[in-house]
């Protein structure tokens, strides 16, 4: 399997076929970690693209700094993104749960039944509205952390507080996200 | 063994030395358990943008060339 640095380089060589594996590589989690904090599967969509499109640009253009990791930069200008979004709306992330809508509904099919789904989906369905109950910056860290594959100097640096601040509110989200599903007697597979 | 788990009751209070750790290093064993889980359904979270989004976006690339 080709490594980041091989496909980017594919890509700015002339490769269209570089940028096509590095967005199926990191769809999943850039995408999944724009839509856990604006909560909205369009303005998530808009934000994804205005992520890659930033990609692009920078690849093209040359600017791309070849001693960092490629998800952890995406994920820094997906956040960035995010956050520029919150500041023209002038309000900040929602932190209450009650979204009725589930789009992580639309998993693949495994040979399991019904019943199993059921709870898989209810568990999935569950973990994300106490996901979307965190405080913001707890959210923000878990998620940066998760899915951006960011350091905590990264998330540091992007959150612009301290390495053990970032840490610290790591495990307070670990902390309340365990207790929260003590509360609800909601378990995960180990 | 020995050397790992001295890691979890490490006091992390300096910058340098704490870039390099994971959240995990410094936790008791009933928590690096639970992170474990929560980290598989954290995967299942997972989902992936419209493929119209991605088409877009390979045409705007080509669009530069």
């Amino acid at each position: 399997m080709k490594s980041d640095q091989d496909l980017i380089h594919l890509y700015i060589g002339g490769h269209e076929g570089g940028l096509v594996e590095l967005i199926r590589r990191y769809q999943s989690k850039v995408y999944t970690s724009i839509y856990l904090l604006v909560k909205d599967e369009y303005l998530a969509e808009d934000i994804f693209q205005d992520t890659f499109i930033k990609v692009i640009n920078t690849l093209k253009a040359g600017k791309y700094n070849e001693e960092g990791k490629f998800l952890p930069w995406v994920s820094r200008i997906a956040h960035n993104l995010v956050i520029d979004h919150f500041r023209r709306e002038k309000r900040t992330p929602l932190v209450s749960g009650g979204d009725d809508f589930d789009i992580f509904e639309v998993l693949g099919n495994y040979d399991e039944s019904t019943e199993d789904r059921m709870v898989r989906e209810q568990t999935h369905k569950d973990l994300k509205a106490l996901i979307h109950l965190l405080p913001a910056e707890q959210k923000e860290v878990l998620i940066m952390r998760h899915f951006g594959d960011m350091s905590f100097k990264e998330i540091a640096d992007v959150t612009e507080v301290s390495i053990n601040t970032a840490l610290g509110r790591m495990r307070y989200a670990l902390n309340n996200l365990r207790k929260m599903m003590q509360t609800k007697e909601l378990s995960l597979k180990n | 063994m020995g050397e790992n788990s001295t890691k979890f009751f490490n006091a992390t209070t300096n910058n340098a030395m704490v870039e390099g750790l994971d959240v995990t290093e410094y936790v008791d064993a009933d928590e690096l358990l639970f992170h474990h889980a929560l980290r598989t359904e954290l995967d299942a979270l997972e989902t992936r943008p419209k493929k119209q989004t991605i088409e877009n976006l390979l045409n705007y690339s080509t669009s530069l060339r």
